[in-house]
């Protein structure tokens, strides 16, 4: 389908497509068929084409995003923009994911890791073998090159995931790096295929630095209660729909009422 | 607004949702609601369970006098959610209706609270429940009536949890009382 919006920005520009592809050092047949949409540029490409027109190079690929979805899942793509912008902020943060819908977990995910690579920060996907596989293939569809090769990491929870990952994820990238962490959090006994206390107990290390983490659950796995005692440990709360400030976490900017009978006494 | 304790006021039409894990907790919960009604001049209906109701019915007996006892009412949640059957929100709201009925009648306040429980057996009960708790948030702000939706957190998935938050203005646990940022 033809990118009318590209050519829209292009003209509100002032720009023709030969200055679009000297721009983007590509050929111009080439800056021609991404506007008609016959082909997909890669993710260079799109940033410097993106960056020339001010906007965001994730909507190139939006179709790719959206064709991974279910047509029957209730899929709202406004607040999908919001929890996109919510990625995009570079601050250290940790969000609780409670995932209902996979096709949904995959399109965030797939989300995070473009704008990670966006910032030119490297990534790291801790998740379980056959997830990962149908990740690599959601995102072949929507970078079919080796773009991403060397930025992403993606970690099989199944292994003996541990401490080590950390060190060498501190120790390969400098302080001002941010760092973009994914986990599927697994109910098991097994503390090694969680990653959040993990990142509890290296406090110290992790303090100064910029890591964006988002652990994620299967909602239809985890219990109400589970749900209760991580709204108090994480600060934002993301479910497959929305982004929202963490009812349950202490912070001086939340009110939070004691219960009932301790109001009544 | 009104008045839910001496320290907060809630919406007119303020529907609770409430995952406890403790009984005992849950208890005295239900009994700072009710004190907190009486001492508003409302009447209190309570849907309980039947092994809870004589420990509840005794504590309301030794804090409050015959007169104000009169204002508290209580209905048997197995009955009133078919826990051996088919959980039916029609047939419960219409239930529902017909028990607060008098009370809106004589023009008198009242306030509900209700431990909802299903027949673990049944099938989809999960989507059931979502579309109850959706359909009952709007009964319930039609009435404009204060109604607290207990459920045993051990019992409910963080789906379910989820899609109840975004039908319920407030959420309560054994430790905390919020807005819920999904309503």
């Amino acid at each position: 389908m033809k990118r009318e919006w590209l050519v829209k920005l292009r003209n509100e520009k002032n720009l023709t497509q030969k200055d679009i592809s000297t721009i983007a050092f590509i050929d111009r047949s080439y800056y021609t068929q991404i506007e008609n949409g016959k082909r997909n540029p890669s993710i260079t490409v799109a940033k410097t084409i993106a960056t020339a027109l001010e906007f965001d190079p994730l909507l190139f690929f939006q179709d790719q995003i959206d064709d991974i979805h279910n047509p029957q899942s209730s899929i709202n793509s406004t607040n999908h923009i919001k929890i996109t912008d919510f990625f995009r902020t570079e601050q250290h943060k940790q969000i609780l994911y409670i995932n209902t819908r996979f096709d949904d977990y995959l399109t965030h995910l797939i989300r995070f890791i473009l704008i990670g690579y966006d910032k030119g920060s490297p990534c790291f996907i801790f998740d379980i073998a056959n997830h990962l596989s149908e990740m690599k293939k959601k995102l072949k569809m929507v970078l079919p090159g080796d773009d991403l090769k060397g930025y992403i990491h993606f970690i099989n929870h199944e292994w003996n995931t541990d401490k080590h990952i950390f060190d060498s994820i501190l120790h390969e990238h400098n302080d001002e790096t941010p760092i973009y962490i994914w986990s599927r959090e697994l109910q098991s006994s097994n503390k090694n295929t969680s990653i959040l206390p993990m990142m509890q107990s290296m406090s110290k290390e992790l303090k100064n630095r910029n890591i964006i983490f988002v652990g994620s659950y299967n909602a239809s796995v985890l219990s109400a209660g589970s749900q209760i005692q991580l709204m108090r440990t994480y600060p934002i709360l993301m479910t497959d729909d929305e982004i929202v400030v963490s009812p349950l976490y202490k912070n001086k900017d939340q009110k939070i009422f004691p219960p009932l009978f301790i109001q009544e006494e | 607004m009104i008045e839910l304790t001496k320290q907060m006021s809630v919406s007119n039409a303020a529907h609770i949702l409430y995952f406890f894990d403790n009984t005992d907790t849950y208890l005295e919960n239900l009994m700072a609601y009710i004190k907190a009604g009486i001492e508003r001049n409302n009447h209190i209906v309570i849907i309980e369970n039947p092994t809870i109701l004589p420990d509840l019915q005794q504590r309301v007996k030794n804090y409050f006098s015959k007169e104000k006892q009169n204002c508290i009412h209580y209905v048997n949640n197995y009955s009133f959610y078919q826990c051996y059957g088919d959980f039916q929100t029609r047939k419960i709201l219409e239930h529902f209706n017909h028990i607060l009925e008098p009370y809106f009648h004589k023009n008198l306040n009242v306030r509900t609270w209700a431990h909802v429980e299903w027949n673990d057996q049944q099938h989809g009960i999960s989507t059931k429940l979502e579309k109850h708790e959706k359909i009952a948030d709007f009964s319930v702000n039609k009435m404009g009536l204060m109604s607290v939706c207990a459920y045993a957190s051990s019992k409910v998935s963080a789906s379910l949890q989820t899609a109840m938050m975004k039908s319920h203005e407030y959420l309560m646990t054994d430790k905390e009382f919020v807005r819920s940022p999904l309503y």
